[in-house]
């Protein structure tokens, strides 16, 4: 029944909206084109190669941007929850560097790199090592000290078996939701850069549909990297449950 | 997501100080050997710049730019969102009707709402601001939530069972009980929001310290775009930092701040 | 192991194997603590620890936790350490599993060449067992840190798991189970690993009253099945004497032996079998000797 009333609260209003433009003109539909409108163009844009490349480039953006950033991300941010020493010499770098957007670092990492192409994806990994670099370490450092005890006493002595039984299972929870906020970073970083500086990609696309005024692009656009980000946070979400199905947080539905 | 307390940054000063000196003093070092000081200006060179454009350049009336968009847009995104997370978060009816809409929009990203709304709206500083609390709005809602959602029955019971009325149960149970999250949402806030306005600042503004590290790229003033992304480091970590830090010292039960 | 069959489940649960200890000539008028009984002093020492030190680093200077600490346990006893919350117990047991180390002193633990059994094994008072494992997991975790085969450990953990009655829970994650079966995952974890010696940090602390009697009756049962020497930890005297067969009654700060006190009470102690007169004289005692500890802990605070 919950549902239900859920997706009333969703579908009412876009019929409402459908009704106002597309039926009794109310708003200019150039302006606010009505929801079966911005379905039609977002489906006939996919069915286009050109279209259908953007996308992609910006998924392939997007995917190994995070795999590299998450990477590094969770083995420094393990190394730091883990040793005190790690910690004391990289968090205040890493706490003075993180509110910093890395977007601002765009212009110095072409510069750099010489390649837009790798900058860009360099600039999306920079984001995400962050977020999933302190959601790492608030995972590790978070781990009750009793567990260690519990699995020393059991003869897991070797610091391979304490990371394997208990830093890793124990910091998981976090590290995955960390993973989670930073593909979605990444994908930020990744549209806005092509927003900014772009030759492809939906941010592109984006781009030039606001500079040819085309209205119901832009908002195709708009529907496309939505999917794309709810298809990260949920999926990920989804293979977050899988994976720590003890953890508490899973049995209540909470977002971030 | 970060833990600074404020005990930390007062007490350990030296100890939070000493790799960034180390950092400044190996940059000084390897600009003219190991790098190439036109893209890695030593501290020697930005400092000064920093002190002449900030005293006699135009450098104060963007970083006022910019600080003026970020606190509005905050100001107007965590306002709404915790009314909204309040309300969500205390009745089931209206958690029914706001979560699908918060649950669809949060995962959006917020950089693609930029150009419709620029083309809707026009370029107009209203539209830079509200894109910019749109996304505080929705971390601030959803974490209110859940902070509310949190506090435990009993705690309710009890207020209740000592006489408290509505107004009083939210001013002694409800805000109290959802004040960590709220807090730690406007931190997470204020990142996302300096995200935002670097890349508005970049793409459709002719002030800010978003407008100068773009333009400066422009130009090719290298010295000055460090100066202007050192500017929003600093800012960033005022607010970011801050926020935290603030949200330790107003919520001492949760121990993580001793003075 | 012991080859008697796993104890059937019952409503009523009361220990039904007789008591393994070699009766105590236990007279109704004998006075406890008088002086070790003639039958202990012919029983073999397992546990042995001399002069124990330790201090903690604090904020305001180290803490001494343990100071002289002088202490015999027997083999296959049910050995009760009693003191006041801050007594250093628990510390001494941490040095006894070998968590922590002694500043001075020496702990020695007989140790037989038998296998590749841990000498020690230890209950934790609470959250002692992974919230990311399942019970059969958490079961067999300390034999699968020596290395026995998936099969086997599994197959041994599950008869452990039936032995505290959680058949049936073996793929459940910790959130799932309540307060008392939680701790019985502990209890079967150590018993699983088949320790020399059993370590038991006030285990059943967090209980309500009934679930504790039940779980201190599954563990009597278990411990009378095996043999175990078994060092266990409390602030409740009843508890103590419940259980134990000899009590080391701790001073605090830094934590000692301050007295020694025998439970000449026959196994298994059900109500219809128990001497009340002698427990309530026991209790008395053990309060006398406690009460000015606690006196001390109290005001220090």
């Amino acid at each position: 029944m919950d549902r239900f009333y859920q997706a009333c609260s969703l579908a009412i209003p876009l019929a409402l909206w459908q009704l106002a433009v597309g039926v009794f003109g109310l708003v200019s539909p150039s302006l606010l084109p009505p929801p079966a409108t911005i379905i039609g163009t977002t489906a006939s844009l996919l069915a286009q190669e050109g279209f259908r490349s953007d996308v992609l480039v910006t998924l392939q953006r997007t995917l190994a941007a995070s795999i590299a950033g998450s990477a590094l991300g969770t083995v420094v941010g393990l190394a730091m929850g883990w040793n005190p020493k790690i910690k004391a010499v990289l968090s205040p770098l890493a706490a003075a560097i993180f509110p910093l957007p890395m977007i601002a670092l765009l212009p110095l990492v072409i510069l750099l790199l010489g390649s837009t192409e790798t900058a860009l994806v360099v600039t999306a990994g920079l984001g995400t090592f962050f977020v999933v670099l302190w959601n790492a370490m608030d995972g590790a450092s978070g781990i009750e000290s009793v567990y260690v005890d519990v699995a020393r006493d059991n003869g897991a002595t070797s610091t391979y078996r304490l990371f394997r039984e208990v830093l890793l299972p124990g910091s998981l929870p976090l590290v995955l939701s960390g993973l989670r906020l930073g593909l979605s970073t990444s994908l930020l970083i990744v549209v806005a850069v092509e927003l900014v500086a772009g030759s492809s990609g939906l941010g592109n696309f984006l781009w030039i549909a606001w500079m040819s005024y085309d209205i119901t692009a832009l908002y195709a656009g708009l529907v496309v990297s939505g999917i794309l980000g709810i298809a990260f946070t949920y999926g990920l979400g989804a293979i977050e449950r899988r994976l720590v199905p003890w953890h508490a947080d899973n049995r209540r539905t909470v977002v971030l | 997501m970060t833990r600074l307390t404020g005990s930390r940054v007062v007490g350990q000063l030296p100890s939070l100080l000493g790799p960034f000196v180390v950092l400044a003093l190996a940059w000084e070092l390897a600009a003219g050997t190991i790098v190439d000081p036109r893209f890695f200006p030593p501290p020697s060179v930005t400092l000064p710049l920093a002190a002449e454009l900030y005293i006699e350049g135009e450098f104060l009336t963007h970083a006022l730019a910019s600080v003026r968009r970020i606190v509005l847009a905050t100001a107007i995104g965590a306002s709404a969102g915790i009314a909204v997370g309040i309300v969500a978060g205390w009745s089931h009816r209206a958690r029914l009707l706001v979560n699908p809409h918060l649950a669809v929009l949060y995962p959006l990203p917020k950089i693609a709402l930029l150009p419709v709304m620029f083309a809707l709206f026009g370029l107009t500083e209203t539209v830079r601001i509200l894109t910019m609390a749109l996304a505080v709005f929705l971390l601030v809602a959803i974490n209110t939530m859940g902070g509310v959602r949190s506090i435990e029955d009993v705690h309710i019971e009890a207020a209740l069972d000592n006489g408290a009325g509505t107004f009083d149960l939210y001013r002694e149970v409800i805000l109290p009980g959802a004040r960590p999250q709220i807090f730690s949402s406007l931190s997470m806030g204020f990142s996302v929001g300096f995200a935002l306005l670097v890349v508005i600042e970049m793409l459709a503004a002719e002030s800010g310290l978003g407008y100068v590290i773009w333009n400066s790229w422009q130009l090719f003033t290298i010295p000055r775009m460090y100066v202007a992304v050192f500017s929003i480091n600093v800012l960033g970590v005022l607010f970011v930092h801050g926020t935290e830090i603030l949200g330790d010292v107003l919520t001492p039960w949760e121990g993580t701040y001793q003075p | 192991m012991s080859d008697r069959p796993a104890r059937p489940q019952a409503a009523t649960v009361q220990p039904r194997d007789p008591p393994m200890e070699p009766p105590r000539t236990s007279t109704d008028d004998a006075v406890a603590g008088t002086g070790r009984q003639s039958a202990d002093n012919e029983r073999s020492v397992r546990i042995r620890a001399s002069g124990v030190e330790k201090a903690y680093a604090g904020q305001n200077g180290g803490v001494q936790a343990l100071s002289g600490m002088n202490l015999e346990v027997y083999d296959s006893e049910f050995f009760c350490l009693l003191g006041p919350s801050g007594c250093g117990k628990s510390t001494f047991l941490r040095l006894v599993s070998g968590l922590l180390e002694a500043d001075a002193g020496e702990i020695d633990i007989r140790t037989e060449s038998d296998g590749d059994r841990p000498t020690t094994s230890m209950v934790f008072q609470e959250k002692g067992i992974f919230p990311w494992k399942s019970v059969l997991d958490n079961v067999a975790f300390g034999l699968k840190m020596r290395g026995v085969g998936k099969q086997r450990r599994y197959e041994i953990a599950r008869e452990y798991i039936e032995k505290v009655n959680l058949s049936g829970f073996e793929n459940a994650y910790p959130h799932q189970l309540s307060g008392g079966m939680a701790q019985r995952v502990g209890i079967a974890r150590a018993f699983a690993n088949d320790p020399q010696v059993l370590l038991m940090d006030e285990p059943f602390g967090d209980l309500d009253a009934q679930t504790k009697r039940y779980l201190q009756e599954e563990l009597l049962s278990l411990w009378s099945e095996s043999k175990k020497t078994v060092v266990y930890v409390t602030h409740d005297i009843e508890e103590a004497i419940q259980l134990g067969d000899r009590l080391g009654v701790m001073g605090a700060r830094p934590g000692h032996i301050k007295e020694i006190v025998d439970v000449d009470l026959d196994r298994p102690r059900t109500r219809e079998n128990l001497d009340i007169a002698r427990l309530e004289e026991l209790q008395t005692r053990v309060w006398d000797v406690l009460s000015d500890e606690v006196q001390r802990t109290v005001e220090r605070r």
